[in-house]
């Protein structure tokens, strides 16, 4: 009931920020929110039943504020080039066996922040060969790096996690198998 | 007089490396540096977080070092610390050992 009432207000919210403020607003993270939210929603209802004409026309208006965002623009053309980037780095070059795991540069490659990712990329790398010239194995070198790079992204990951919304799906089906409005 | 920002003790021990590996500090060696005194494995991950935060707020600058012939050919990055940076450094660890001063703890205070 708790949860409802919550969500229910944060829809509420969404809706009245979402329709009040253009896209020219001067605070495009509280509109890239909102937006973001009333999607989530829309989504949430798609999948548990009819949203129904109002549903389909605000869930358009927002997800349509949603993508005419410019730091949502900026962030998906980074994504989408970063994508291509690192596939190409981590598959195209087929490099020799002793070169770090290719999957877990491109993960990192994808998660890691643009600012540092070149360097942490190398730091990773330099650690993977120090533990080859201080006689690891290998096979433990490499997962040594994994464990290294996946403790460098983790944060970032979850941030990643949450704001492509999974949690507010989640919280929508919640919201209609308890049988709220 | 502009307030001498208040650094947390990551902030202090990634500044105090740089000062160490002067002029040629960067992520591993910085981490590096932190483990060897304080014992403490940190990962790539928080290093980065605490050198961008300190860079943003203007207390370290960066600069690109020599590409590795190595596969990838990925730069270094290298870190110096500024004068904004001096001077919080040394504000924190003023207060720290105004602090200290004249106490002795030995063993569990319970």
């Amino acid at each position: 009931m708790i949860i409802c009432a919550w969500i229910a207000r944060k829809a509420i919210q969404a809706l009245m920020i979402g329709f009040l403020s253009p896209i020219t607003v001067d605070q495009p993270r509280v509109v890239l929110w909102c937006s973001w939210l009333s999607v989530t929603i829309y989504i949430g209802n798609l999948i548990a039943g009819n949203p129904g004409w109002f549903g389909h026309a605000y869930g358009i208006y927002a997800l349509a504020i949603w993508i005419a965002q410019e730091p949502l623009l900026r962030a998906l053309k980074t994504k989408i080039g970063n994508i291509g980037h690192y596939l190409v780095s981590a598959f195209a070059n087929q490099g020799d066996a002793e070169d770090p795991p290719r999957l877990a540069e491109f993960v990192v490659g994808l998660l890691a922040k643009t600012r540092y990712r070149a360097s942490l990329l190398q730091c990773l790398e330099e650690d993977f060969r120090n533990d080859l010239a201080a006689d690891v194995s290998l096979r433990r070198a490499k997962r040594r790096y994994w464990a290294a790079a996946l403790n460098s992204i983790g944060p970032q990951f979850c941030a990643w996690i949450k704001r492509i919304g999974v949690i507010g799906i989640l919280a929508d089906y919640v919201r209609a198998k308890l049988g709220g409005a | 007089m502009s307030k001498i920002p208040d650094l947390t003790l990551k902030e202090q021990q990634v500044l105090l490396a740089i000062v160490i590996q002067h002029p040629n500090a960067y992520g591993v060696s910085i981490r590096d540096e932190i483990k060897k005194r304080t014992e403490r494995d940190e990962s790539f991950g928080s290093i980065y977080a605490v050198l961008e935060r300190l860079e943003d707020r203007g207390m370290i600058s960066s600069r690109e070092g020599e590409v590795k012939a190595a596969r990838g050919g990925r730069k270094k990055q290298y870190f110096t610390i500024t004068s904004p940076g001096q001077m919080a450094l040394q504000a924190s660890l003023r207060a720290v050992d105004a602090m200290r001063g004249g106490i002795e703890i030995e063993g569990g205070l319970a």
